[in-house]
């Protein structure tokens, strides 16, 4: 270090305090505010300014809304300023700020003279990257949630197709012999009685091991699991579907075909739930290396930029999420009493490196 | 339908929607004579939509569906307060019939529920207890080869 240097010292920390966006408070051993920098003035409601300028103990505390611990988000058990000896690097702290309410900032909390126990507070703005840090978990978080959904799904829809379906299917075979046996009226018209609400019972479970995830899906393809769908969704709910098809193949990647079957599955019955129709137009094309879904009504429509979700919300936001999982695109148009029409284009890719196999 | 062509269902539910000064009446039965045991609305009066013929209901589903399965009357007086918007998809027939108030009642062969009557109307608060009561009293112990009891066995079994 050359002696001109560290001559010019004072005056460039002069500088920095003033000018940098940082925000810098010092401390002294009551808790009180000895000096603040421009950016702290800056970030900090006028009134409350004022009164920290006066030198309360603790006065940091009007603005302070806690720092980030391991088991709170916000929190002030074991307060950084409650130890004034230690000395704290990195670490989130909560304040409330002028006109933004509360915002994160990466606080270093540092005793600089021991003697007379003067410390310092530097504040650097968080904001965007803990956004971007949040919205990237989300993401993450979201796949992983509808990956460990869709394989529980397919378990369990397994079970019961493979296994309890099957088992009732042979005690009802059991039953129908027992018909043939010789058995008395009284009894025949019970053995009928039971032979009736077995069946019912499995077709229950049929239908909700299809409902889970069509076993269809995985063997035949989106063209037959929409075709299963849409019998059903007639049986069920008296809603016709007009189903177009034009694919190239019949078969394309898993998880592709899952999220195309989701996104159809969510945007009819959403339809059903809220259009007020009974006619609902859906069309599967591949065109120019892409599969096209097009789910169409022509029932009451919603402002896309400005509604008010009559249900949770969650439905467009979990098929926006599907969507991007698989590189696609997602077009919603919609307008009060002119229908809604969702359209799905994702790319076809001949392989994928995360190539998933459905069976597996 | 062996048994239930003796009787003309669709005369006794125009009758009972006159005496009730009802806005919908419908009737779901089980066809035994198919291989499917499909519980359906066979017979309805005052329908403004079609849409009912197209569905099969499952037990336990909607307001046929939780009488078929239970064996246990429905009143509701006030569907909007009952059922939650969200979920009234799952009630086709109330949402296209548009019911506000209604009751339903099972219909037995044995012991085993064989038939759903629904009484409904368009206009909230219509289906009050005395209502229900004169419902059933006009439907009486039998309706055609049915018979209308309080299910009893069940009772039996909770207490």
């Amino acid at each position: 270090m050359t002696p001109s240097s560290s001559d010019n010292v004072p005056e460039l920390l002069q500088m920095l305090y003033n000018r940098t966006t940082e925000a810098m408070f010092f401390f002294g051993a009551e808790g009180q505010i000895l000096s603040m920098n421009e950016a702290a003035k800056q970030i900090i409601e006028p009134e409350l300014y004022h009164k920290m300028q006066q030198g309360e103990a603790d006065s940091i505390c009007f603005t302070c809304r806690g720092y980030t611990s391991e088991d709170e988000q916000m929190t002030c058990v074991s307060c950084f300023m409650s130890n004034p000896g230690q000395t704290l690097t990195s670490f989130q702290l909560y304040l409330e700020t002028k006109g933004l309410g509360i915002v994160p900032y990466s606080a270093t909390y540092q005793v600089i003279d021991e003697q007379q126990q003067i410390s310092v507070l530097m504040l650097r703005n968080l904001t965007l990257q803990t956004q971007t840090q949040e919205v990237l978990n989300q993401k993450l978080r979201v796949k992983q949630v509808i990956q460990a959904q869709e394989n529980e799904r397919k378990r369990i829809s397994r079970e019961l197709h493979d296994s309890v379906a099957q088992e009732m299917l042979s005690s009802l075979v059991d039953l129908r012999v027992l018909k043939y046996m010789n058995v008395d009226e009284d009894v025949l018209g019970k053995l009928r009685q039971t032979e009736g609400s077995l069946m019912r019972l499995l077709d229950d479970i049929r239908h909700l091991s299809v409902e889970l995830r069509p076993a269809v899906l995985d063997d035949f393809g989106l063209e037959a699991a929409f075709r299963t769908h849409i019998k059903g969704l007639e049986k069920n709910f008296g809603l016709v579907v007009h189903f177009d098809s034009d694919l190239k193949r019949s078969r394309y990647e898993g998880e592709m075909e899952t999220v195309v079957y989701r996104i159809g599955q969510e945007a009819i019955l959403n339809a059903l739930k809220y259009a007020e129709v009974d006619e609902v137009f859906l069309s599967l094309k591949e065109v120019q290396g892409n599969l096209k879904l097009e789910v169409l009504d022509e029932g009451v429509g919603f402002n896309v930029n400005d509604f008010t979700p009559g249900g949770t919300g969650l439905g467009l936001f979990g098929m926006r999420e599907r969507v991007e999982l698989v590189g696609g695109n997602l077009l919603i148009v919609s307008n009060a009493h002119e229908g809604t029409k969702i359209q799905v284009e994702i790319p076809v890719k001949k392989e994928r490196a995360t190539s998933e196999n459905h069976n597996s | 339908m062996t048994g239930q062509q003796n009787f003309n269902f669709q005369l006794a539910i125009d009758q009972l929607k006159e005496t009730l000064d009802a806005d919908f009446i419908g009737l779901a039965l089980v066809d035994v004579s198919k291989y499917s045991y499909e519980l359906k609305w066979r017979y309805v009066a005052g329908n403004i939509s079609l849409r009912y013929r197209k569905i099969v209901l499952s037990s336990g589903k909607g307001v046929a569906g939780l009488v078929f399965k239970t064996g246990k009357p429905i009143r509701v007086e006030e569907a909007d307060e009952r059922i939650d918007n969200l979920d009234l998809y799952n009630y086709p027939i109330i949402a296209f019939e548009k019911l506000k108030s209604f009751g339903a009642i099972p219909l037995f062969k044995g012991d085993h529920v064989q038939g759903v009557l629904l009484v409904g109307y368009r206009e909230p608060k219509k289906m009050t207890v005395e209502k229900f009561e004169q419902y059933k009293l006009t439907v009486g112990t039998k309706f055609g080869p049915f018979h209308h009891k309080e299910r009893l066995k069940d009772d039996a079994i909770e207490q």
